[in-house]
């Protein structure tokens, strides 16, 4: 039998974030602390020591009063099988802890060039692009579900950061396009092969992030923009109602 | 009879399958004066090909290469602009060229960067390159009909166990030609999804998939009799080419035509 979080808490967590030091990813570690039990474990991921170390130290603050939960920040480059070996590794480390439930937010991406197809005529360009953001989610996903392997009294919880874009193509993204579109059918297919792995794609919506700045400065486009925070806190919901259908592709603005 | 114009065909995987299929197909429909690029891992099948397109009068170049190699798009684009000529009024690009991935295995054992990398580089990199390069090479000229081809499948809308790679790898080829529609209006995109077809990589695919339910599936398909001939399927591909009345970035399957 599946232990399953209540509605209020996430439970005794091992609950990793990747892209955690800006934007959405931190956002949602801010929140998601508030919902770890005791005995849990948050692993933060991203390439910058300093921001990370920072965001530790804030969410070490906001502890409430007897809530012992451990942070590790991994310094990691996620374009390289180094650094999805390296968060493995550092999460192995935890697999003995007493946890009742492995949270993994696949947030790490990035925008690519916005440019015509036309101008894709480099594999390597097009090749480095998709080991980032569609090879990593898979190997750290895959490493994952092999450190912590999913049995009865262990919720396992995958979160794809996706995209609108995922779902409607858009000229001159088609790096992202395609990128977003394959992370989507990669979860369906473990959704499949893993019944007891609940598996969510969340479209965040446009938030006021790094990456939506890039978007404005490189496209002209302003979009409205939400706080993270405000889309992290769906999210939330949603992982804490836990009656998403697995699989399903989930947008900001369905809720 | 409806034909393809005098064209230029490029066609990757042409060697044996589909892309065989095709390449035939195509060379009976095309007029006098069209040329064709064929694409693949294995020199003599294509030569015996190119041979046969000889004997209808028709020019064929083989490239021999893997696709997913740095310079292989730009070999490719080379070659094409080497027999392009004005004449030409018809340029066709068939992205067929594909691999199953290894689909004995379920998500959890894809733990190798090196090993999803390598894939996608030749099933959704290289398609990508590729057909920028001839978009290139071939630029928007009135007189010129330009048509690019994504042979996708069934895998691209639905996700199967074991098939995590193959899956991951048709999705994102889908998208990646519904972006290539939405850009650019003047040319024609399609994502044809062939059916079953009784090919070597039906044959991988019925004896090496790893969820059982569905390897019985495959091989069921074999034994009933049920699996398409390249041929047949290839004639409903051409059809919609002949017609010209599909949406541009639409998905369509063998059954749907």
């Amino acid at each position: 039998m599946v232990l399953r979080a209540s509605g209020s808490t996430l439970g005794r967590c091992m609950c990793i974030i990747t892209g955690a030091s800006k934007g959405f990813g931190r956002a949602l570690a801010h929140l998601v602390l508030n919902y770890l039990k005791t005995g849990s474990v948050l692993l933060l991921v991203a390439r910058s020591r300093p921001l990370l170390q920072q965001l530790k130290e804030e969410l070490l603050q906001n502890l409430k009063d007897m809530q012992e939960i451990t942070i590790f920040c991994t310094v990691a480059d996620l374009s390289t099988k180094e650094g999805v070996e390296d968060t493995v590794a550092m999460a192995r480390q935890q697999s003995l802890k007493e946890i009742d439930h492995v949270l993994l937010i696949n947030n790490a991406a990035s925008l690519g060039d916005i440019s015509p197809f036309e101008n894709f005529t480099e594999l390597e360009r097009v090749n480095s692009y998709l080991a980032f953001n569609v090879s990593s989610v898979l190997a750290l996903t895959a490493g994952m579900l092999q450190a912590f392997p999913p049995r009865a009294g262990l919720q396992w919880s995958v979160v794809n950061c996706s995209s609108m874009f995922a779902v409607q193509a858009l000229p001159s993204w088609v790096l992202y396009c395609t990128a977003k579109a394959a992370r989507d059918m990669m979860f369906r297919v473990l959704a499949v092969e893993n019944p007891n792995v609940k598996v969510l794609s969340y479209a965040p919506g446009p938030m006021d992030t790094q990456m939506q700045e890039d978007i404005r400065r490189l496209t002209g486009i302003q979009y409205h923009l939400h706080p993270c925070r405000d889309s992290a806190a769906k999210l939330m919901r949603l992982l804490l109602d836990n009656d998403f259908v697995t699989a399903c592709h989930v947008d900001f603005f369905d809720l | 009879m409806a034909t393809l114009g005098r064209a230029l065909c490029i066609i990757t995987g042409a060697s044996k399958g589909f892309g065989r299929a095709v390449a035939k197909e195509m060379a009976r429909l095309v007029e006098p004066g069209s040329a064709f690029v064929l694409v693949a891992r294995s020199g003599d099948e294509l030569r015996t090909l190119q041979t046969e397109l000889a004997e209808s009068g028709l020019e064929a170049r083989c490239v021999v290469l893997d696709l997913s190699l740095n310079d292989s798009p730009e070999r490719i684009v080379r070659t094409a602009k080497e027999v392009f000529s004005p004449d030409i009024k018809h340029v066709i690009l068939v992205n067929n060229a594909a691999s199953l991935g290894d689909v004995s295995r379920f998500c959890k054992s894809f733990t190798s960067m090196a090993e999803v990398d390598s894939y996608l580089s030749f099933n959704v990199s290289s398609a990508l390159c590729l057909t920028a390069g001839v978009l290139q090479a071939f630029p928007k000229q009135s007189g010129l009909r330009r048509c690019v081809i994504n042979v996708s499948s069934l895998c691209a809308l639905k996700p199967f166990a074991s098939w995590v790679l193959y899956c991951s790898g048709k999705a994102a080829r889908d998208m990646m030609f519904k972006v290539l529609a939405e850009e650019e209006p003047d040319l024609r995109v399609l994502n044809y999804a062939p059916g079953p077809l009784d090919t070597d990589m039906q044959m991988v695919a019925r004896t090496r998939t790893g969820e059982s339910t569905l390897r019985k599936a495959f091989s069921g398909m074999f034994d009933e009799g049920q699996l398409l001939t390249c041929e047949a399927s290839c004639a409903k591909m051409m059809k919609l080419l002949l017609e010209d009345k599909y949406k541009s970035g639409d998905h369509i399957d063998f059954y749907d035509v």
